[in-house]
């Protein structure tokens, strides 16, 4: 037994009679001592009795009868060790077997717990897909309705109408930022929206995304609704245009949800928040884009100059109000009332070289414009020029100003020369005249030698008049005594000398009343007003109607002589005051009468001013300042004998 | 009255000359301002007309010198010019001209008669002499 249950026996041989323990008892025990061993038993004898007992207690493979035949022995012992072979075999499969089915059983189990997670997960996800699709939906419809929003008071609405989702949630709060400091705030239900200009916006509404019961949102909520805020959400909204950090609005969401309802909640507003944020930006736009429109306009208009944007065929697109207004016609039309192009337009350099052009033009009327040509490109045609802007800057009071420099530095060498002609001719002239003088009585009056003599005395008369003129017009350079005249009585004076030049005209005046006096030296004045009068009486030889009219603007006297001649053609409108110039035939104008009127005025601050159509008639006006109060009159010392 | 005429233009000499011969005047002429400051001892004249404008002297500088000489006594200057202003009008008789006649003049043969005239009461050389 002791061995038994140290090795591992295979098969055991026992003598049946045995002391102390019995060949049956002992294979008995081994039988659970080492159950893989096959027993065989040695016996003297076969009784019934003992085989039967032996095998049912024993298990006893075989019996072997003593004395026991070798090869008999040799054979039943191979016999139990292939027993005992197999039935360790078996035991193997045995346990194998075993094995194998806890394993499967395992497995089985491990299947159905998988079976069974699974089955659950598949019937929750389906309830949640079909959440997930009601949320997809509602916020489909939801930026679907936000695509016709255009308008903050729109958006308000819509807002109004997602918050119905919640029971809890009072209507909705919408303030759109409109600066630092101030806002528009859209609150109420249905038809009873209001909506008002806040003053005193919650200070801390920089840089933050989403905030709950913020102590200042609370009582601004509070102070705007009048009501005790529960809980309360601020979202912020923010636009990619915006440089400031402020929000470009807010919506206050005050709500009474119970702690596990606002997660749902939540995620509802932040699924919202990035399509309401694409309107807001583009409402925004929106706004800012018609206040840049409405902007432009105003600056366009404000622009004292002619500004107008022209396509290809001349036709005015757009133009500002000092460009007349003429939108849709012809720009040549609108702007001079011309049937074709300006003359020196720069519009079509501009079209052709695509590049800024400017140029001067002149209108009808003798206004000078600095013309500037600005052309558009068309980026999504080619970058064609298809348009140019067009900016006109009144230029006739700048040119009037140049011409007046240039002609003030002739009017000093004209004068100059003027000057010594006058004196180199005076010498001859009046040698001329006092021989002539002298010579009518040393003959009988009715010798035609006298009548002669008298001819050539007024032909020197003559020469010195033309004399006179030149040398007043050098002199008129001079600084002279000033008196203070009454520019009515002056005209009054001078009308008289020109009864034979104005014998054909009606001659009408209206006289301002007590004119302020000017100062000036009423020869000078009369002198001007003389030219005045006299060339428009030679513009009218077949008759017509001279109207003088005296009066006072701003801090100027006017006098306007106006004739309804043939007027001035405006390309040489600028060169009637240069000296020297003139239209009248030779002998009947020096070319000196203007430009001496113009330089006696100058001189006493005043200026000689022109308007004429050609056609029309011409008004010459002569200006001069009041209010200064000059020296008294110096009148020198006119030790003169004549 | 001795007149003495000073002009570089003969035309204008020989008129005023003409003018002052026929009312019995006695007329010496100088065709520039160094003739006229030559002559100007041996002619001692009653009335001068001098003209501004010159070649050589001008009219003024004749003045100048004649007055630096002490060579002016009481004759009556009068300086004639073409180019006639206040200013040149004050500058001729700071110079020691007595009056200024603008040219052309508009009657010679009053003229003649006018300087005459002032020269008598002036008081002439004849009359001082």
């Amino acid at each position: 037994l002791k061995v038994a249950r140290r090795e591992d026996v295979w098969a055991v041989v026992s003598d049946f009679k045995m002391p102390q323990i019995s060949g049956t008892e002992l294979l008995g025990e081994l039988r659970r001592v080492a159950p893989l061993a096959t027993r065989l038993m040695l016996t003297g004898y076969l009784e019934l009795a003992v085989v039967q007992e032996a095998i049912n207690l024993a298990g006893v493979f075989r019996f072997v009868t003593k004395p026991w035949d070798e090869i008999e022995l040799r054979f039943a012992v191979e016999a139990a060790l292939q027993h005992s072979k197999r039935k360790r075999e078996n035991q193997i499969l045995l346990q194998e077997v075993t094995h194998q089915n806890t394993l499967l059983e395992s497995l089985t189990k491990n299947l159905e717990n998988e079976v069974h997670l699974r089955t659950r997960g598949i019937e929750e996800s389906k309830v949640q897909a079909e959440e997930k699709e009601r949320r997809v939906r509602e916020l489909t419809a939801f930026v679907k309705e936000l695509s016709y929003v255009t308008e903050l008071e729109d958006l308000y609405r819509l807002l109004e109408q997602e918050a119905f989702h919640f029971p809890s949630l009072s209507p909705p709060l919408l303030l759109a930022i409109q600066g630092e400091s101030s806002g528009l705030l859209y609150w109420g239900r249905g038809s009873d929206l209001q909506s008002k200009t806040i003053q005193a916006l919650p200070k801390t509404l920089r840089d933050f995304a989403l905030r709950s019961d913020h102590p200042e949102d609370r009582r601004f909520w509070e102070s705007q609704t009048g009501k005790v805020c529960r809980q309360l959400i601020t979202v912020p909204f923010r636009t990619r245009e915006s440089e400031s950090d402020l929000p470009t609005a807010l919506i206050f969401l005050e709500h009474d949800l119970q702690k596990d309802r606002e997660p749902v909640f939540l995620d509802r507003v932040m699924e919202r928040i990035q399509p309401i944020s694409i309107v807001l930006d583009k409402i925004v736009l929106k706004q800012a884009l018609t206040q840049a429109t409405r902007q432009w306009e105003t600056t366009f208009d404000g622009f004292g100059d002619p500004i107008a944007i022209v396509d290809h065929s001349d036709k005015v697109i757009r133009a500002n109000k000092s460009f007349q207004n003429h939108e849709g016609s012809v720009c040549h039309n609108a702007f001079d009332n011309r049937d074709e192009s300006c003359q020196d337009c720069v519009m079509p350099r501009a079209f052709a070289d695509g590049l800024p052009q400017s140029g001067v033009i002149r209108t009808k009327k003798g206004h000078a414009y600095r013309m500037q040509s600005f052309p558009v490109r068309d980026l999504t045609k080619n970058a064609q020029v298809t348009t140019v802007v067009n900016h006109y800057t009144d230029v006739s009071r700048e040119r009037e100003l140049y011409f007046k420099l240039v002609q003030s530095e002739k009017l000093a060498a004209v004068g100059l020369l003027a000057g010594n002609i006058a004196h180199e001719l005076s010498n001859p002239l009046t040698g001329i005249k006092a021989l002539a003088q002298i010579l009518q009585g040393q003959f009988d009056q009715t010798d035609s030698a006298h009548q002669d003599l008298i001819e050539v005395e007024k032909a020197s008369e003559r020469c010195q008049q033309i004399i006179r003129n030149l040398l007043s017009f050098s002199q008129a350079r001079e600084a002279a005594a000033q008196l203070s005249v009454n520019v009515n009585e002056a005209v009054q004076q001078t009308l008289p000398l020109l009864k034979t030049a104005l014998r054909f005209q009606n001659v009408q005046t209206y006289f301002a009343e007590n004119p302020p006096l000017v100062e000036i030296q009423l020869s000078e004045l009369q002198q001007v007003i003389f030219n005045l009068i006299h060339n428009a009486a030679q513009a009218m030889p077949e008759g017509g109607n001279l109207t003088i009219t005296t009066s006072v603007v701003d801090d100027r006297v006017n006098i306007a002589v106006n004739d309804t001649g043939q007027g001035i053609p405006p390309e040489l409108l600028h060169r009637i005051f240069e000296p020297f110039f003139t239209t009248k035939g030779a002998g009947v104008g020096t070319g000196l009468g203007l430009s001496v009127c113009r330089s006696i005025l100058e001189k006493y601050k005043g200026e000689l001013k022109v308007e004429s159509e050609h056609g029309q008639g011409s008004t010459f006006t002569i200006s001069l300042p009041f209010g200064t109060i000059m020296r008294p009159p110096h009148s020198g010392r006119n030790t003169q004998k004549s | 009255v001795k007149v003495f005429i000073i002009d570089d233009e003969p035309i204008v000499s020989r008129a005023l000359q003409r003018a002052f011969a026929a009312k019995g005047h006695d007329v010496v002429i100088a065709s520039s301002g160094d003739e006229a400051v030559e002559m100007w001892e041996r002619v001692h004249p009653d009335l001068v007309l001098l003209d501004v404008f010159m070649p050589g002297f001008t009219g003024p500088q004749v003045l100048q010198k004649l007055k630096k000489e002490g060579k002016i006594k009481s004759e009556y200057i009068v300086l004639m010019t073409a180019h006639s202003t206040v200013k040149s009008r004050e500058q001729a008789l700071q110079l020691g001209a007595h009056d200024f006649v603008q040219k052309p003049f508009d009657n010679v043969i009053k003229l003649v008669e006018d300087l005459t005239g002032t020269v008598g009461k002036h008081g002439g050389h004849e009359l001082i002499r």
